[in-house]
């Protein structure tokens, strides 16, 4: 069964520069992510798990371009998206980059026999630069950039962690939600207030509220009414940065539970960030862990849960404790010492320096991201070497 | 089995006064803690928790007071105590650890200087030997390299060293009980793994009482030997840790445990607890669970049911505590 | 939002600060608006004002009936007094020409008749006034009353004013020389002037006159403290000068109408520096970048200069005069809210609202406007309303420096500035006149008072980190 691929990563990579000094000159660099691939497919959830500072809502901010990406493709439906926040001439040259060149070449080398080697969107993009040259790909790609800007956001929403500090506390709940319809002109000023409403009644709000401030609000209702405004825009996907991390344990499992019913309502596609394996175990079809900017395991659910390669997500799923007291006095796995600072990763494989089966070629050489299993991907050099069990 | 508990806690309330009202952020917290044993406080924010352990080190701002009850320490009501007599204790006898290790430890005092001050005001020894002492603690805590982490500031310390060296700081008088705030909530698992680990042998080697507090029934069913589940400044369901997760007689304590995501089991859907955390100015009448409680009746609206004994060591604040144990059944 | 105003008011109102701070400045402003009942303006020009002040100097007043030109000589009169005017205009052709043309244009042959005649009866009015100058400081022990009289007659203008009243013929060339001396006339002098030279003149005309001749609003007017008194001498509460006076000033009338100075300096300049300052805060802080590299280093360069010297350098360009005072204030005085409103907006601009905004592709004005400058505005209100109060000061020590306020206008700097030789008190008496310094000192001490309370209790009741 061939599934719709919404959103695709190419080698995403983002640092942020380290200044200093009188001149801000830029000393060094916080590899947030450094290199991440993946694929989401339509109307599925992927969890992207790991600890603080492993770059996972970085990747989120990127996604959505709250955040340039260093460098890196953002597919969405399709289409290449990765320049569609830079100004012009950038824009320009990273098409001629990532494009052009790359076609004039294979134009010489291979003609029309390369359309069968190459993937999607490339074959679509070669196809036009075969048909109507340089020229016409420009246009395809840099024409009406305001308007595709506005289409991706409608396409791509965010769902905040802190439900204190997502929402404006200066203003009403009806105009924080109606901000979006209005900013896309997706409603008339007369339906504004019934489309807000109807949203509202959707994520279990009394539309009656709709004019209340939020600190009227409790925790999870404000994180409902965030859900709202992402839902306001229509979107496909929906990335939920830490969505219940913050919110108390009996409410957390409404927000989860809401989630799922929208998702199925309106076939959303959710990117679930979350350092908490037991949330990302409930909410996902497939979990990517990260580890210091980089994917080390990608697998669907089962598969991870079953048969865990990489011995950080083995060592994660032993961390956390159970809340059953029979299960107390299980062996577990404890790491040694701390997560690594993103200024200066370790060489070879990032983890390892906490890893309990290390040896020494990790230390020298880059495990690559590699399919083991069809949809298991692990980025090890001795994958399944440490064992642990439920 | 007659045992004495080291603390005893007797209808405790610590009310705040707020400009925007009172606050009965704890409303009548009993229960004991016995020698070496883990008790574990679990709860929601506004259940008051971190309150009742503010209440028994007497570190509450100028708007808490606490109005009645209790606090029994060693046969000494720690309530009636002067503010000097209290110091002797605080820290010495019974000593705390907070969720961010990074408020809690002073940024301008290096590492060392921080612990060896908590040692030579309680413990007649001099410079040399309280840094001395210092570094064994640091190693204890395995912090590794103590001799140079001794000099370091907070700020040059990882989340879990930091919090590593406030245990070591917690431990520096032997204290003979333990209270840790949220110790772990803002670690990352793996570290959080860690520090639960040296708490545990850390406890077994001291032999102190460990009052754990927390909302992460994780930890708890890690850590704890008994649980006080509270609510809404209410201790709903107090008793040994298996009795309650296998056995919970308060619909809080059940729906809490139902509504958790859990990695060793898969579930299909979750079941959840309807409604919000009540404001701690307005809490409801009656029963103060009964808005959200599936079991709800007329009479939990009006009448607030007492704690009583279902099983032995084992009490539940609730009318109807029988039909979960129906429940069970089914 | 109701119950959150509600319980937000309550906040402010059980904050003692607050209940004096907002009880001053309610004092302040009915002293503000009620100024001219409080102390009617002591218009020199108007003829309907009752002079029972022995510290004033008497009125000169026309309680002759204008007679209208019966007879053919009296319209011979008119007319050659028509054609002094004209002649005015034709011959000399000096700034005075503009205003001697509307003055005769304006006239009724009556009025132009009253000049005529009224020129007589006056030369004996002002020998009367200078004999009574006279018989008073005689009274007062004075050896040499002449010298008095000329010290306060010294003025070239009174001089001439006095000569052209002493003989009617010399009336235009006095007038001339007046004409060469106007950039140099002082305002009181010159509403004197203008009252003694033109007595034909009713108030209303004399207003207008003087708006056309001055170029300053009428208002000016009831801002003059007149010096009403030969002696700079502080003199003690007498009559109705119930604070005294000094500098033959009225100190009531210069406190009463000095709020409203202080008023205008306070509101004006904090509007225009906070107004900047937002701008370039905003600007600076939501883009970042080297914008904001940019803008803050010029904040700077504007934050090292220091504000005195930049001052003084400013009216030496601009000219003096509290205009330009406030000017310089409004140059030298936005850097702080930039900087704090900057501040505030990189905190802002971290929380997840603003992403969230960002990420509904709402546009850039509209996130500053809608998210960031609500949620940032609180703290540069209570700023401006501290500053409020310190501007006023910065405004006396300009006055001080001469720089400010002009002579006479009515600022409690002003006044300080006034009493500054008199500090000391008489031999042997230290507190002797304590008044001068007390009553303009209070005023501005508890002015000052009042807007850092405000400013106290507004951060109280709204700072974010102090809400629960």
């Amino acid at each position: 069964m061939e599934k719709k691929v919404v959103l695709k990563v190419e080698n995403l990579v983002k640092y942020f520069p380290i200044k200093a000094g009188v001149f801000r000159r830029t000393v060094g660099w916080v590899k947030a992510v450094d290199g991440v691939s993946f694929e989401v497919y339509e109307g599925e959830t992927l969890g992207l798990v790991g600890e603080s500072g492993c770059g996972k809502t970085t990747v989120g901010m990127t996604l959505l371009r709250l955040y340039e990406p260093t460098s890196g493709r953002i597919i969405v439906e399709g289409e290449d998206t990765t320049h569609y926040f830079m100004p012009y001439l950038k824009a320009r040259s990273y098409v001629k980059k990532t494009y052009i060149r790359r076609f004039e070449n294979l134009k010489k080398e291979k003609g029309e026999d390369a359309l069968k080697e190459l993937e999607e969107p490339d074959k679509k993009y070669y196809k036009i630069f075969l048909e109507g040259g340089k020229r016409a790909l420009y246009e395809h790609l840099l024409s009406n950039l305001p308007e595709k800007r506005r289409a991706f956001r409608r396409e791509l929403q965010i769902v905040f962690q802190d439900p204190y500090s997502s929402l404006d506390p200066r203003m009403r709940i009806k105009n924080i939600v109606a901000e979006g319809i209005a900013a896309h002109k997706l409603a008339d000023k007369e339906r504004i207030n019934d489309a807000v409403a109807s949203i509202l009644e959707d994520v279990g709000i009394i539309p009656g509220h709709m004019f209340r401030y939020p600190h009227e609000f409790s925790g999870g209702q404000r994180q409902r009414i965030g859900i709202a405004r992402a839902l306001a825009l229509q979107p496909k996907v929906v990335i939920a940065d830490e969505a219940v991390a913050a919110l108390d344990v009996s409410i957390r499992s409404q927000i989860i539970n809401l989630m799922e019913e929208l998702q199925e309502r309106h076939k959303l596609t959710y990117i679930f960030i979350s350092h908490d394996l037991s949330v990302i175990r409930h909410v996902s079809d497939r979990i990517a862990v990260m580890y210091l900017g980089k994917i080390v395991e990608l697998a669907p659910k089962k598969e991870l849960f079953e048969n865990p390669l990489h011995p950080y997500t083995v060592s994660l799923m032993s961390a956390i404790p159970i809340p059953d007291p029979e299960k107390r006095n299980k062996k577990r796995i404890i790491l040694k010492g701390d997560v690594p600072s993103p200024i200066n990763p370790p060489s070879g494989c990032r983890f390892h320096t906490r890893c309990p089966v290390a040896k020494d070629i990790c230390k020298e050489k880059e495990p690559p991201l590699v399919e083991v299993k069809p949809g298991h991907f692990v980025a090890c050099h001795f994958p399944g070497s440490l064992k642990w069990s439920m | 089995m007659e045992k004495q508990p080291i603390l005893r806690v007797e209808n405790l309330k610590t009310y705040f006064y707020t400009e925007d009202g009172v606050v009965k952020a704890v409303d009548g917290v009993t229960f004991d803690l016995y020698e070496g044993e883990t008790l574990g406080i679990v709860g929601e924010s506004g259940s008051g928790k971190s309150v009742t352990s503010l209440s028994i080190m007497r570190l509450l701002d100028e708007k808490g007071k606490i109005v009645d009850g209790k606090i029994i320490f060693k046969g000494k009501n720690l309530l009636e105590l002067s503010e000097a007599e209290m110091r002797k204790i605080r820290g010495n006898e019974i000593a705390m650890i907070f969720q961010e290790p990074m408020v809690a430890l002073n940024p301008v005092y290096t590492i060392g200087d921080q612990i060896m001050e908590a040692i030579m005001l309680h413990q007649n020894v001099g410079e040399s030997k309280a840094r001395e002492i210092a570094i064994d603690l640091l190693r204890k805590v395995g912090i590794p390299e103590p001799e140079k982490r001794v000099d370091q500031y907070p700020h040059q310390l990882s989340g879990g060293m930091r919090q590593r060296a406030m245990i070591a700081m917690a431990l520096s008088c032997r204290p003979s009980i333990l209270i840790a705030d949220e110790p772990t909530t803002a670690l990352d698992v793996t570290i959080q793994a860690q520090i639960l680990d040296l708490m545990k042998e850390l406890q077994k080697e001291y032999g102190m009482a460990l009052i754990m507090i927390t909302h992460d029934m994780g930890v708890i069913a890690e850590m704890a030997d008994r649980v006080v589940v509270m609510y809404a400044g209410r201790v709903v369901e107090y008793g040994e840790v298996h009795e309650i997760f296998k056995k919970p007689r308060h619909p809080y304590t059940y729906g809490l445990l139902s509504s958790i995501p859990r990695l060793d089991v898969e579930q299909e859907k979750l079941k959840s607890i309807p409604g919000t955390v009540p404001d701690p100015l307005s809490f409801p009448s009656g029963c103060k669970f009964h808005p959200r409680c599936e079991f709800a009746q007329e009479r939990c609206k009006n009448e607030e049911p007492e704690l009583v004994e279902v099983e032995p060591g084992h009490f539940s604040r609730c009318f109807f505590w029988e039909k979960l144990k129906e429940l069970e059944v089914k | 939002m109701r119950v959150e105003t509600k319980r937000t008011l309550k906040r402010f109102f059980r904050n003692p600060s607050a209940i004096i701070g907002v009880s001053l400045l309610i004092f302040f402003t009915v002293v503000a608006i009620a100024a001219p009942l409080l102390a009617p303006p002591l218009n020199p020009m108007d003829p309907s004002r009752k002079v029972h002040d022995p510290f004033t100097m008497p009125k000169v007043t026309w309680k002759q009936e204008p007679v209208p030109p019966t007879s053919k000589a009296d319209a011979e009169k008119a007319f050659i007094a028509k054609g002094i005017a004209k002649m005015l205009y034709e011959k000399e052709k000096e700034d005075l020409v503009p205003l001697a043309l509307k003055v005769v244009e304006n006239l009724s042959s009556e009025e132009l008749y009253r000049v005529y005649a009224k020129v007589s009866p006056l030369k004996s009015k002002i020998k009367e006034y200078l004999k009574t100058v006279k018989d008073k400081l005689k009274k007062a022990g004075l050896e040499n009353p002449d010298t008095y009289i000329n010290s306060f007659m010294t003025n070239d203008f009174l001089l001439a004013c006095k000569k052209a009243l002493e003989g009617d013929e010399n009336f235009p060339q006095v007038l001339k020389s007046l004409a060469s001396e106007i950039p140099n006339l002082r305002k009181t002098y010159l509403i004197k002037i203008f009252k003694e030279g033109f007595p034909y003149l009713d108030y209303d005309h004399a207003i207008s006159v003087s708006k056309e001749f001055l170029k300053v609003d009428g208002n000016v007017i009831d801002f003059l403290m007149e010096k009403g008194y030969i002696k700079r001498k502080p003199i003690r509460c007498v009559d109705y000068h119930i604070f005294g006076m000094i500098d033959g000033r009225d100190i009531f009338y210069g406190v009463v109408w000095g709020t409203r100075t202080a008023f205008r300096i306070g509101l004006i300049v904090t509007f225009f520096a906070t107004l900047i300052g937002l701008f370039i805060g905003s600007i600076s802080g939501y883009y970042g970048g080297w914008i904001d590299e940019v803008l803050m280093r010029i904040t700077d360069v504007f934050l090292s200069i220091p504000f005195l010297v930049a001052a003084i350098v400013l009216t030496t360009f601009l000219g003096t005069g509290l205009d330009k005072v406030m000017i310089a204030m409004v140059i030298f005085g936005w850097m702080g809210t930039a900087r704090l409103i900057r501040g505030n907006i990189l905190q802002v601009k971290e929380e997840q609202f603003i992403l969230a905004a960002k990420a509904l592709g709402v546009r850039d004005y509209l996130i500053i406007m809608r998210h960031v400058i609500p949620n940032t505005i609180f703290p540069v209100v209570i700023q401006a309303s501290m500053r409020m109060g310190s501007l006023v000061i910065t405004a006396a020590a300009l006055s001080f420096l001469g720089l400010g306020a002009p002579t006479g206008y009515a600022d409690w700097g002003s006044l300080l500035n006034y009493s500054r030789n008199w500090l000391l008190g008489a031999q042997g008496d230290v507190f002797k006149y304590w008044f001068a310094l007390v009553y303009p000192g209070t005023a501005m001490v508890l002015f000052v008072l009042a807007w850092n309370l405000l400013g106290d209790a507004l951060r109280d009741t709204f700072d974010p980190r102090l809400r629960g």
